[in-house]
């Protein structure tokens, strides 16, 4: 046997080094980067777009806070006022009794939500009633 | 044993033991990749 690889070393040595590269190109440690179109939406991203929320970003989130604020000072109800970061309006239409025009009226006057009819003062009505 | 079957035996004994030889070397740079406090 030490005959056999004394006779063989040449051979075996260029073997070892053939081994060697096509093990190391086979096995090195690689890193696959993928690369798309779209960038993948991380948690952080989607974090602050709650639709329901009354702001859009730090400045508006202040002034609904400070309006929050200051109405209860004074007295006066005007949280329900803010118009709200909803892309889209309630659908007054569907309200009975309400019609296209109305609606259009409503919308015009800054109200977007039900809840902004729903929580209106008596007076409140009177006025709009008045202006309609 | 025909000379060739000789040679291409200890061919691959040596292939193998290059192999080896890769794989251990592959495992340390796997292992030295990889983070640690």
């Amino acid at each position: 046997m030490i005959e056999l690889l004394r006779e063989y070393l040449p051979a075996i040595l260029l073997a070892v080094v053939i081994g060697f590269i096509v093990g190391f190109l086979i096995l090195r440690p690689r890193q696959s980067v993928r690369l798309t179109d779209s960038a993948p939406l991380r948690p952080h991203m989607t974090a602050g777009r709650d639709r329901r929320s009354e702001a859009n970003d730090v400045a508006s989130e202040a002034a609904a806070a400070a309006c929050d604020v200051s109405g209860e000072i004074i007295g006066a109800p005007v949280h329900r006022h803010l118009s709200g970061s909803r892309e889209s309006l309630d659908d007054f239409h569907r309200i009975k009794g309400v019609g296209p025009k109305l609606a259009e009226m409503l919308n015009a006057r800054g109200f977007t939500r039900f809840d902004q009819l729903a929580h209106l003062t008596p007076e409140e009505i009177d006025i709009i009633d008045e202006q309609l | 044993m025909p000379l060739i079957v000789e040679a291409f035996a200890m061919s691959l004994v040596g292939f193998s033991i290059g192999l080896f030889l890769a794989y251990l070397v592959a495992l340390h740079l796997r292992a030295n990749a990889e983070w640690r406090w």
